[in-house]
């Protein structure tokens, strides 16, 4: 079960570690989950709590799951489903690790199971791969900036480059790079031991090295 | 300082998880190691690119149809929840179960008739002998309608 004794109260220097579901300490210096208090009232049977859990972390669902299926439309799908899953399964949660890390386990499993229905879909359906390459829809881009056409060809041309990896790479490396969990929150998510984890990280970069040159220009004329 | 061994320190060097000493190792070593160099900038510039990949955004009431899906959800965990629909039906089943016994309860009081008693009672006349319309039967002129008519309208009190 829970610890209680866990709890904190989320002050407001926290407010972006919570926002983005980063871990705080408390005054002892032990590590705090922001989302603990959501996650018990949620447990109790709240669900508000449960429904501030999901548009805390509905963005970086469904832009993980996004990562990984390269499909806008199913990947809002997948983070619809890993909501669920999330709740379904709320009681088992042991707080033994951050309930990002465990939601992102659960929407990684989920992301496998849509990739594995698409593979048979594509096997017995004989879609074609500039079908399945479809790039993310024009309506789910930001619109508004200045620079909407550079944001999507940035998006498209990072994620035309990760589809080059294999599952396993492109989790490790999206994790790490662009959800920013650390390579012990990787390990759980993935189940591969840290060594692992790292080597995949290490890898799937230099993979990318090349894909990703165009991109470099653009990266550095933003900064 | 090997090659093969780099590949760690380069990560931990990313992240900042290096000692002094180490870090200052693996400076030393890159100055002299074209390759791990390169590798090391990969992996910084990789690292950055990744890191500012512009997000998407959810659609327009992603929470409300999460929330629609799970009450849904509820609504279904609630019909295998054997306990919740049992609790609910007992009244109903209450209601079968008197309305049961109380048809029990009146078959009870009346005369029990068989089958077979009600045969007897039609084929046979009151002194033990064949009533004569059931002989009809036997007789191939009668036609079926006759013999219908003839069971549908014989009474208790005189049969046939």
């Amino acid at each position: 079960m829970l610890n209680a004794d866990r709890l904190i109260a989320i002050s407001a220097p926290r407010l972006r570690a919570v926002q983005t579901g980063r871990a705080v300490s408390d005054t002892s210096g032990r590590c705090v989950d922001p989302d603990l208090k959501l996650v018990n009232e949620a447990i109790a049977g709240s669900l508000e709590a449960f429904e501030a859990l999901v548009r805390r972390y509905q963005t970086r669902v469904v832009n993980y799951a996004a990562s990984i299926l390269r499909d806008a439309g199913e990947a809002e799908d997948v983070a619809q489903e890993t909501f669920i899953r999330m709740y379904r399964s709320l009681k088992r949660f042991r707080g033994e690790s951050l309930f990002k890390t465990w939601l992102y386990t659960i929407a990684t499993n989920t992301a496998r199971t849509a990739l594995d229905r698409r593979g048979r879909r594509e096997r017995f359906g004989g879609q074609s791969l500039d079908d399945e390459a479809q790039s993310l829809g024009a309506d789910s881009i930001p619109s508004g900036g200045p620079d909407v056409e550079t944001t999507l060809m940035t998006r498209d041309a990072i994620d035309r480059a990760l589809a080059t990896l294999s599952c396993d790479l492109r989790a490790a490396v999206i994790l790490r790079d662009v959800e920013g969990l650390d390579y012990k929150e990787i390990a759980k998510v993935t189940g591969a031991p840290i060594g692992t984890v790292e080597s995949r990280i290490f890898r799937a970069r230099q993979l990318l090295r090349k894909v990703l040159q165009p991109l470099r220009g653009v990266h550095e004329g933003t900064r | 300082m090997p090659c093969d061994e780099l590949e760690p320190l380069i990560l931990r060097r990313l992240d900042g998880r290096l000692t002094v000493e180490a870090a200052q190792r693996f400076e030393r070593h890159l100055e002299r190691c074209d390759e791990c160099r390169e590798a090391f900038d990969t992996q910084k510039r990789v690292a950055a690119i990744l890191s500012a990949r512009p997000e998407i955004e959810t659609s327009l009431g992603f929470t409300r149809r999460v929330m629609a899906n799970l009450e849904t959800e509820l609504g279904c965990l609630d019909l295998l929840n054997w306990r919740a629909w049992t609790f609910r039906l007992a009244p109903v089943a209450a209601a079968l179960i008197m309305v049961a016994a109380l048809e029990f309860e009146s078959i009870e009081v009346t005369e029990s008739l068989e089958f077979s008693d009600l045969v007897t009672d039609w084929v046979v006349a009151q002194d033990g002998e064949v009533s004569p319309l059931v002989s009809l039967l036997w007789q191939e002129d009668v036609a079926t309608e006759t013999l219908l008519e003839v069971v549908l309208t014989a009474g208790p009190v005189e049969p046939f």
